[in-house]
């Protein structure tokens, strides 16, 4: 057993923080103490393993999901910027009349605006089946299919699909997975936007929506309308480990 | 790129400028990730750590002491990541069985067996021994800079670091490594 202040001068020798007067002590007690080498080629090593530790490194991925996170709040405290200047201005209860007054005002003079504008269009449908299912206006995307792609790789089962149509895309998840799971979708370029999501199924999962893209978190059911876009990277995380990684085209 | 710079780049971030925090995350991502991924020796674990490093200090650089170095700053908001993750692990499994998986000795990219040896000693150390030796050694910091990445005094990461080199000692001779086997 060394003594420990034997074993603080090894220690400091292995940060090279030796005066050279303690260096000198050292050497003289290492000559005769075998025990005493022994640890300290043994620190020295360890710390020479430690340091030639390989680095690796970081996914290409890592700095653009920190650049898009750090975009979250900036949008959140914009809303709430917002909903705050309206919760000002209909703070009290006596402004909540003036409030019912104002919102019904904008809503009809947007409805007779609409209808100006031809946007909404008043009386019979020209066409419309015997159920009386609305015709499909020519504005109207038409999905064609463009790919689906069965998925079964470790724990993540099931397809992805997509479809397109006039500078629109259909993107549709139906896989099955852990409850942990998590699907990015990365659009391509980063202008693109999800303009529409619907839940395929009943349970339960979250979602958030960022410029660029949308994460999926728990359930993998969804049909999703993209505007934009030439094509989107699939990934999908289950357990903590990468389960999927694809690229999809959205074009023809 | 020195301490001066980082600061010029905090100021620039909070000041509304994103390229600006572009640039720290830049500077800093490989480090961070590397930290994380010895810390926790799982690739995906290393780079969700990493990127709730810099979006905490991204939503936190207002409260950034400028008296203080920015990597101590990361390092610590890292570090704790890091220790949050190893917590809720610890309800699953032990970090050496992790690292005991084909899996996890790929995602720490071992190369030779007395590295894998160290790894695995690494993981069987606590978690402040082994962030004390992943500091001093792999990342080649100074007692006063690992003092102010973990909030303890220069001389306490000292006497810290001797007692956490001896326990690594010990676990490597239990594996048989050590210097001139």
């Amino acid at each position: 057993m060394l003594e420990k202040s034997l074993t603080d001068l090894i220690n400091r020798k292995i940060d090279g923080a030796l005066t050279p007067e303690e260096e000198a002590r050292l050497a003289k007690r290492l000559a005769t103490d075998a025990n005493a080498r022994g640890l300290l080629d043994d620190l020295s090593h360890q710390g020479l393993l430690a340091q030639k530790m390989a680095v690796v490194e970081p996914p290409a991925t890592l700095k653009p999901s920190i650049m898009r996170a750090i975009e979250q709040p900036a949008l959140r405290a914009r809303r709430s910027w917002v909903a705050h200047s309206f919760g000002q201005f209909f703070s009290t209860r006596r402004r909540v009349q003036y409030a019912f007054a104002f919102s019904g005002g904008m809503v009809a003079g947007m409805l007779i605006l609409a209808v100006g504008l031809g946007i909404v269009r008043v009386g019979p449908h020209e066409e419309s089946d015997a159920a009386g299912t609305s015709i499909i206006e020519s504005s109207t995307p038409v999905f064609q299919p463009i790919e689906e792609r069965k998925i079964s790789l470790g724990d993540i089962q099931g397809t992805i699909s997509t479809a397109s149509g006039r500078g629109e895309h259909l993107i549709t998840l139906q896989l099955k997975g852990p409850g942990d799971s998590r699907v990015l979708l990365a659009l391509q370029p980063e202008t693109a936007e999800v303009t529409g999501i619907e839940n395929l199924d009943g349970s339960k999962g979250d979602y958030t929506v960022h410029p660029g893209g949308i994460e999926l978190r728990g359930r993998m059911a969804y049909r999703l309308v993209l505007r934009g876009g030439a094509s989107v990277r699939v990934t999908v995380t289950s357990s903590g480990k990468k389960s999927y990684d694809g690229e999809f085209l959205l074009e023809r | 790129m020195s301490d001066r710079e980082d600061q010029v780049l905090v100021s620039r971030t909070l000041a509304g400028d994103r390229n600006a925090f572009g640039g720290l995350v830049d500077k800093y991502q490989k480090a961070v990730f590397n930290l994380a991924l010895r810390m926790v020796q799982d690739r995906d674990d290393a780079e969700d750590i990493a990127q709730h490093t810099f979006v905490k200090a991204f939503s936190r650089l207002s409260s950034f002491n400028e008296s203080f170095r920015f990597f101590s700053w990361l390092y610590r908001i890292a570090l704790n990541e890091c220790a949050n993750c190893l917590n809720r692990r610890k309800r699953h499994e032990p970090l050496s069985e992790t690292l005991a998986s084909d899996e996890g000795r790929e995602a720490a990219e071992i190369e030779s067996d007395e590295q894998r040896f160290l790894q695995e000693a690494l993981a069987d150390l606590q978690e402040g021994d082994r962030a004390l030796v992943l500091l001093k050694h792999s990342e080649g910091r100074s007692y006063e800079e690992i003092g102010e990445i973990l909030g303890i005094s220069a001389q306490k990461v000292k006497s810290r670091l001797f007692s956490a080199r001896l326990k690594l000692r010990e676990i490597l001779l239990r594996k048989g490594v050590r210097a001139n086997a």
